[in-house]
């Protein structure tokens, strides 16, 4: 398994990741994002890799 | 003392204490209502019931149907959802911090191919030699087009944007700079698919497009925005820093010690100088901001210039530190319509200043021959004159 972090502090929920992995990100009702989970199978890392290169504040990172 | 009568949020003012005027964080006057507060601006910003203005903008310059009109309707600053996300994330992978670091030689190279050039024995204009020419050719890398696309590319973005300045008379100059961009993007993607595709973000647009996962419109409407907000933001974004440190001595002289600090540096000068002082969005439905409700069809103008420099959010907000923690201006907006670029941004402007720190230890701006100034609630720097060994 993969660990996943995010620093909430810099994280603004502009919903990038959640757009990318819907089942492990999620921007809530009132606009903050949630991560469903603490980690993913070893299978996703390319997508996981995906998210992490796509956060436009750097706010995401893996074990 | 400013009070909300004569409060103008086109007017970015740096001694304006921020966050409110008369003990109002949102206020109203001809210009519809202004946010100001760092909160309220980042509430206006992330609700999407707030949509951006710069539509009804070129509309009311006569720019009402065509192709110019037709790629502002549909493009990633316009929409929403999830039509929005599919144009963001096919961007956002070649410009985020991540990205960024690995990147981080080419940005260096740049600088100095530009810098290698400047007769450094007298005083010149830092913004029209280096900062203007720097954001083009990071395109140029990015993109996959020849450097020597670089002064296209940069005259483009300028004169597109220019829609910002809210200034009229500039349409039919915006119309033909717009013509003239579409003109160069079928060219370089004529040419790329001559050449076959690369690495770059040009490339991988036009993959997607081919794979069907964007459609051939989303391709031109991506490739648009990245070039029309390639430049001119980031030309101005670091002359205006580069400005900030070299006149406070005492911060000069600790980034010169310790060019560790510069990231901080910069975005406290992003903060108190920001290019994109001014984020103007409509109400696309009635909505309660606190206490008042803010109709359908308002002009909602909110002043990043001011909500940066909010005490209730900063301390001390009109002295330049390097000691705060969470220093989170709203300079690059914040949320979903937050720009993909900058991450990219700040690593440019950094380089220039680690540059000047390293090379140029005792480079000072001459005041008399600066002017920065602003437009449509933007700073912008017009002149920009250093001396890099006084």
């Amino acid at each position: 398994m993969i660990e996943i972090k995010v620093d909430f502090e810099r994280c603004d929920a502009n919903g990038t990741c959640a757009a990318l992995m819907p089942d492990v990100f999620r921007i809530g009702e009132d606009g903050r994002l949630r991560q469903l989970v603490s980690e993913v199978d070893d299978g996703r890392e390319n997508e996981l890799d995906e998210a992490i290169l796509c956060c436009p504040v750097g706010a995401i990172s893996r074990s | 003392m400013t009070t909300t009568a004569d409060f103008d949020p086109f007017a970015p003012d740096a001694g304006h204490e921020g966050g409110a005027v008369d003990g109002r964080a949102l206020v109203s006057g001809p210009y519809g209502f202004a946010a100001l507060g760092h909160e309220l601006a980042s509430t206006v910003l992330r609700d999407p019931r707030f949509q951006n203005s710069a539509l009804r903008l070129m509309e009311e310059f006569g720019i009402t149907e065509g192709p110019v009109h037709d790629f502002r309707a549909r493009s990633i600053i316009m929409i929403e959802g999830d039509p929005h996300m599919r144009l963001r994330t096919p961007l956002a992978r070649f410009m985020s911090p991540v990205t960024v670091e690995r990147i981080r030689g080419v940005l260096r190279a740049i600088v100095e191919t530009i810098t290698d050039d400047l007769d450094d024995s007298k005083p010149f204009d830092f913004y029209r030699q280096v900062a203007y020419r720097i954001p083009s050719m990071v395109y140029c890398h990015l993109a996959g087009a020849p450097f020597s696309d670089a002064p296209k590319v940069q005259s483009l973005s300028e004169r597109t944007l220019a829609l910002l300045h809210r200034d009229r008379s500039l349409a039919p100059s915006i119309r033909a700079a717009y013509d003239e961009l579409f003109d160069y993007l079928d060219d370089l993607i004529r040419r790329k698919r001559e050449q076959g595709f690369g690495e770059d973000m040009l490339s991988y647009l036009l993959k997607q497009g081919d794979d069907g996962k964007l459609t051939e419109q989303e391709v031109l409407t991506e490739a648009t925005s990245m070039l029309e907000a390639s430049s001119v933001n980031t030309a101005h974004q670091a002359g205006l820093v580069v400005w900030t440190l070299l006149r406070d001595r005492d911060v000069w002289r600790r980034l010169v010690a310790d060019p560790e600090l510069i990231p901080a540096a910069v975005v406290e000068a992003l903060r108190l100088y920001p290019r994109t002082g001014l984020v103007s969005k409509i109400a696309t439905e009635d909505v309660e901001l606190g206490d008042v409700v803010i109709p359908r069809g308002s002009d909602v103008h909110v002043a990043v210039w001011s909500a940066n420099r909010d005490p209730e959010r900063f301390e001390n907000p009109g002295a330049f530190s390097l000691d705060r923690e969470c220093n989170q201006p709203l300079t690059f907006s914040t949320g979903p319509h937050n720009c993909l670029g900058q991450g990219l941004a700040k690593a440019e402007i950094e380089e220039v200043v680690r540059h000047l720190a390293e090379h140029y230890p005792d480079a000072v701006v001459d005041e008399d021959a600066t002017r920065i100034g602003q437009a449509g609630g933007r700073w912008l720097v017009e002149s920009l004159t250093v001396d890099l060994r006084p």
